[in-house]
């Protein structure tokens, strides 16, 4: 029992620290609400900046609240959320307006400096290796070689659905850009690590079998295949009955004339499959 | 077409939730002529409104249910706008248009002397003038910046699919075709909402969430640390602007890692989730603020705004997500807890229980539809 305890209680401390980044935001937090619970006098705002927050992190570590948490209202690693609830931007600035009530144009500056060597700049932010933050090519705010992809397919068809097989990066784009474009795959192969999807595997292989990838997509209704201009392929897939439909900078679409087949335009509300 | 499509949007988001406000200040008299908090309380009755007619529309209606969910919302959500410009109407028949608040001089405390002179002028405007650039600054991030996020495949496809195909969670948003209703995610309409406004104004739900979105959203967020800001230095009108600042600045130097609220407010602005944290938070913390205040100060001035707040918040946190029910009633009652036992007010706590009846509610539909 002990042990369970003792256990969650290091899964919210490694919680914290992995919300908390460097930590030192985390710091200037500590010494601000250190600063306020000494010196604000003031009840209501005692209750904002000392109280709650308080209160909160202290239901924050008790292990029961976590267990109570993963087995009730989300089992998936949003427990961190709870921390969303301590008002840390606002206990930071208002302990900077106690503190530089009577020089505040000397302050501002101190303050910005000393929040932003300590911070993060959303602009250049990290995931990992990822650089989330880049300059958008459009107003989709989506790759354009997406957006010229989709508007190919669309030119060809005259507005009918119809699926297609594509790069794992294009589909989680191209429905932000136009849903009557169905996929064989989605994202789904993104965030399952053991997720398998037969066609998926074979666009990945280097050089590609298209007539087998044909015989195999044909049966789950595909008519549009996206490669990328550097796959290699065993037989060319104009030969094996594709028709090549348009190129982009760095990819390559071919349609299937022969099995070309629409989606269903019904999309009912269901309560069973 | 994209004037109209504008000016449309600007009515849908701006105009419509004033004149709500308007409408709602007939039942609050405490807060006439403070136009920041008669937008927030509009605004939160507009999407409020949206909540039954999603949900009834989702489970009653079989085919191009979002279809009839535009039609039916667009009549509803001009009723209290309509009421509340006939309401500003009488009133300026009725009598000269007042001339607000009896503007109060501030004054030092110790020495009753008044606050004035170049020097707090300037420093006002400085103070402000670096707000703004700050905000324009993220403004501009906003609509010229793309962050990669995968979460967007899902809502952002979620309110393409409502615009474009006219039905509500019923569409496979990664890979496309019919499917059952989504019940894990059908409680949390925002998406919808967004799909609304791109509907009704003919903007494209990618563009309006990712771009457009975002250039109302941050200047409504800091909108609710601005109405906090008010009531933490009544006294202090120069410490206003200060405060924004730092917050606007924490804002964007907030990202220490993936998880920050901070991170997401600036980067997926448009998601739920980004809106529990960056709105549904901070408009509870003004309303616990606001009754914390009114204890203090022994006057029922606020109470009504500030429940309203904390009512209509709950429910719009679960608009946002199905976990925000949790953490907004959680925030509720923690804090009314703090309050009432700090100034011995029971009553206080059972008050903060009602009023989170909508999440309770929420959160029992949710489990059964699940």
């Amino acid at each position: 029992m002990i042990s369970r305890l003792w256990a969650y209680l290091e899964l919210n401390i490694e919680t914290v620290k992995n919300y908390a980044g460097t930590g030192f935001l985390l710091l200037i937090y500590a010494a601000a609400f250190a600063y306020l619970l000494i010196s604000e006098k003031d009840k209501a705002k005692r209750v904002i900046f000392v109280w709650i927050p308080g209160l909160t992190l202290l239901f924050f570590f008790l292990p029961p609240v976590r267990w109570m948490y993963m087995k009730y209202i989300d089992g998936s690693a949003t427990y961190y959320r709870v921390l969303w609830l301590i008002p840390v931007a606002m206990t930071i600035a208002h302990g900077f307006t106690r503190i530089c009530e009577g020089f505040k144009l000397i302050g501002l500056p101190v303050a910005v400096a000393l929040i932003a060597l300590c911070g993060g700049d959303v602009y250049h932010s990290v995931a990992g290796p990822l650089v989330i933050a880049s300059k958008a090519q459009n107003e989709y705010h989506i790759p354009q070689e997406v957006i010229e992809t989709a508007d190919i397919i669309m030119a060809n068809e005259q507005g009918h659905r119809v699926k297609a097989v594509m790069p794992l990066d294009f589909t989680s784009y191209i429905r932000q850009y136009d849903t009557d474009l169905y996929l064989a795959y989605g994202r789904e192969l993104i965030m399952r690590p053991d997720a398998y999807d037969e066609l998926y595997s074979m666009l990945c292989e280097d050089p590609i079998d298209v007539e087998k990838m044909r015989e195999a997509a044909i049966p789950r209704q595909v008519s549009y295949y996206v490669f990328p201009k550097t796959s290699g392929f065993v037989k060319d897939p104009e030969s094996c009955g594709l028709e090549k439909a348009g190129e982009t900078k760095d990819h390559v679409i071919y349609r299937d004339p022969e099995e070309l087949e629409y989606m269903s335009g019904i999309s009912y509300y269901y309560f069973t499959d | 077409m994209m004037l109209i499509s504008a000016i449309i949007l600007i009515i849908m988001i701006v105009i419509l939730p004033l004149e709500t406000g308007r409408f709602l200040e007939r039942f609050d008299k405490g807060h006439q002529n403070d136009t920041g908090m008669v937008f927030l309380s509009g605004f939160l009755l507009q999407l409020v409104l949206f909540f039954p007619v999603a949900l009834g529309t989702m489970f009653f209606i079989r085919q191009d249910n979002f279809v009839w969910c535009t039609r039916i919302y667009l009549i509803l959500s001009c009723i209290p706008a309509i009421a509340g410009a006939v309401c500003r109407i009488r009133k300026l028949k009725e009598k000269k248009p007042a001339a607000g608040p009896e503007r109060k001089a501030e004054v030092y405390k110790n020495t009753g002397e008044e606050k004035n002179g170049k020097f707090r002028d300037a420093e006002k405007t400085i103070l402000w003038a670096a707000f703004f650039i700050i905000l324009a600054y993220q403004l501009y991030k906003a609509v010229t910046t793309a962050f990669i996020d995968g979460d967007n495949t899902f809502y952002v496809t979620q309110s393409l699919i409502a615009q474009q195909q006219g039905v509500m969670f019923t569409n496979l948003p990664y890979t496309g075709g019919p499917t059952s209703l989504d019940m894990r995610h059908a409680l949390a309409v925002l998406p919808l909402w967004f799909a609304y406004l791109a509907k009704v104004s003919g903007i494209h739900a990618t563009v309006l969430c990712k771009t457009v979105m975002p250039l109302f959203l941050i200047p409504f967020t800091y909108l609710v640390f601005f109405e906090i800001a008010k009531r933490l230095y009544p006294e202090e009108k120069n410490n206003i602007p200060f405060f924004l600042c730092l917050v606007a600045v924490f804002e964007m130097f907030g990202s220490v890692s993936i998880y920050t609220s901070e991170r997401f407010f600036l980067t997926r602005t448009w998601q739920g989730k980004a809106m529990l944290g960056s709105v549904v938070i901070p408009v509870i913390i003004l309303a616990l603020l606001m009754i914390a205040a009114d204890i203090r100060d022994k006057s029922n001035a606020n109470i009504k705004t500030a429940w309203y707040l904390i009512v209509s918040a709950g429910i719009f946190s679960g608009i946002c997500t199905s976990l925000g029910v949790a953490f907004s009633a959680l925030l509720t009652l923690g804090g009314c807890l703090v309050i009432a036992i700090r100034d011995r007010k029971p009553k206080l706590f059972a008050m903060s229980m009602l009023a989170c009846i909508p999440q309770a509610v929420y959160m029992v539909l949710y489990v059964i539809l699940k």
